[in-house]
């Protein structure tokens, strides 16, 4: 671990109202690790990752990225936000803009790029995920498998250092979420630093360099994903993982 | 084919209940003569009666002029009631005590408190207003509260999540706004705003009761004085609903386009 990490948060503290959702949290992400945030619902694992976006404010605690600390007055969310993308579980595509258009607005109003350049990098990018010939239609004609694969080509198409995708296959039917997990395999083998909020198991022991269980706000436990996953210490992971063994099957 | 006969029958059924009924000779020459009609469309210069079509032209202007001020004046009332500045708190008392008041007086009482009203207050810029700028207020004041509550509701219509999306590729507020926010509330609201339009249309004839110029109201009332038949009224009806038909059709067809585009982007509707 020499170099110093992307991201690092020091006891970040968020509350809602009189809820306290993250109750100190400490995490490094370094560059090209796959951090798999895993938790009952309620755990905290949205508001963890929207804080890293700035989408939320933190009450306590520092966010830095490459750095930077996202608290300073002068940063401002805009310039973070270039940075780090997010996918989310309602995909959140632009209903009124096509596919392009949808991919291209981030890199043309916020990179300034000419149009030419957004097109044809967009157009690069979504053939690669195989939704090449979707570039024209909007966001109604394509299946939920295909509006979330057009999500993450949108937030790739900012080049974003860091990539945060929140329970991006929970909305999904189940013969739908392969070919969202496949993206986000290759995704991490290209070497794309990301954390996701996930409730597939399985894939997260395949694509995770580490997996953090959060419960009450708290990170309980984090490590490789074996020991988290097939060893874990704490009681409340063991309890956590049991049940969702035994609600799998 | 069987809607076809479907619709031949209720249209025939209906149609015969009017043939048949007794009185069906004099309603037709009272409401529906095609002689009449031709003298209250064109108007008679031996009689000096006043063509229709001229005076319908006045409804048209008005509601025109009207619908373009109401699309203005409606919008800082929707921000306003949509504020959340305690700095506000007062205006925003207002523009809700408007709203109140706007949507629950019936129209011909404002029009009869504007053109009766007014001109005894004997302020000079308020008291001496044409019969259009009066028309213009009453339709404004009305509207303009029902257009900001569609206002309000287009932009309360669009998700938060649309807003999530714009913030997490790096667009700053007025971006959101203009590239997400907006378009999509546009959409939404556009139908309604049709519909509003097509009632404002319609209501340019309350303002016949105040003022003092021969538009369709008044004409029609001519028409019926002179020749004692009530075909203009049928006339006036036919002018309205030429322009209100395909209005409404117009609507239809935005609210089907934008049913069928607020199910994109949201949760798993494959195509």
């Amino acid at each position: 671990m020499s170099e110093s990490p992307l991201l690092k948060v020091n006891g970040l503290i968020k509350k809602f109202g009189e809820r306290t959702v993250l109750d100190g949290i400490d995490l490094e992400v370094s560059s090209h690790e796959v951090v798999c945030l895993i938790g009952a619902s309620g755990s905290g694992k949205s508001t963890l990752l929207r804080c890293l976006n700035t989408l939320e404010v933190p009450d306590a605690g520092t966010i830095e990225l490459l750095g930077v600390d996202l608290a300073d007055d002068d940063v401002r969310g805009e310039l973070v936000r270039r940075q780090v993308g997010m996918v989310f579980q309602a995909f959140n595509l632009f209903p009124h803009r096509s596919v392009l258009d949808n991919v291209t607005l981030g890199p043309r109003r916020v990179l300034h790029q000419s149009k030419a350049t957004a097109v044809s990098a967009a157009l690069d990018l979504l053939e690669r995920f195989g939704l090449g010939e979707k570039a024209a239609e909007y966001p109604d004609r394509l299946s939920g498998g295909q509006q979330q694969r057009v999500a993450i080509v949108r937030a790739l198409a900012m080049e974003p250092r860091l990539l945060l995708l929140d329970e991006i296959t929970s909305a999904l039917d189940p013969e739908l979420v392969g070919e969202v997990l496949d993206v986000v395999r290759e995704l991490a083998t290209s070497g794309m630093t990301m954390v996701l909020a996930t409730h597939e198991m399985e894939f997260a022991r395949d694509v995770a360099t580490s997996v953090v269980f959060l419960a009450e706000g708290r990170i309980v436990e984090s490590g490789p994903p074996e020991a988290v996953l097939h060893e874990p210490r704490d009681e409340r992971t063991k309890v956590f993982l049991r049940r969702y063994l035994e609600g799998a099957g | 084919m069987l809607s076809l006969a479907s619709v031949f029958l209720l249209v025939f059924g209906i149609a015969l209940v009017f043939l048949l009924s007794p009185g069906a000779r004099s309603f037709g020459h009272f409401f529906l003569s095609p002689h009449f009609f031709r003298l209250a469309f064109f108007g008679d210069a031996s009689e000096s009666v006043p063509p229709m079509w001229q005076a319908f032209l006045k409804n048209v202007g008005l509601c025109l002029v009207a619908e373009v001020l109401v699309l203005f004046w409606a919008l800082p009332v929707a921000l306003l009631r949509m504020s959340k500045s305690a700095l506000l708190a007062g205006p925003r008392l207002l523009a809700t005590i408007y709203v109140d008041l706007a949507r629950g007086l019936p129209l011909i009482l404002v029009v009869l408190a504007v053109y009766f009203g007014f001109p005894q207050l004997e302020i000079p810029f308020i008291s001496n207003g044409t019969w259009f700028e009066y028309g213009l207020f009453c339709l404004v004041f009305c509207y303009g509260a029902y257009v900001s509550e569609v206002y309000r509701a287009g932009v309360v219509a669009v998700p938060y999540a649309q807003t999530l999306a714009g913030q997490a590729i790096g667009l700053t507020k007025v971006q959101i706004l203009r590239y997400v926010t907006v378009p999509q509330a546009l959409r939404i609201v556009i139908a309604p705003l049709i519909n509003d339009f097509v009632s404002l249309q319609k209501d340019t004839a309350i303002i016949g009761i105040g003022a003092g110029v021969i538009e369709i109201l008044k004409a029609a009332q001519i028409n019926q004085g002179v020749y004692f038949n009530d075909t203009s009224y049928a006339t006036a009806g036919l002018l309205f609903l030429a322009i209100c038909v395909p209005l409404t059709r117009l609507a239809e067809h935005f609210q089907a386009r934008d049913q069928q585009l607020r199910l994109a982007g949201s949760i798993g509707v494959p195509a």
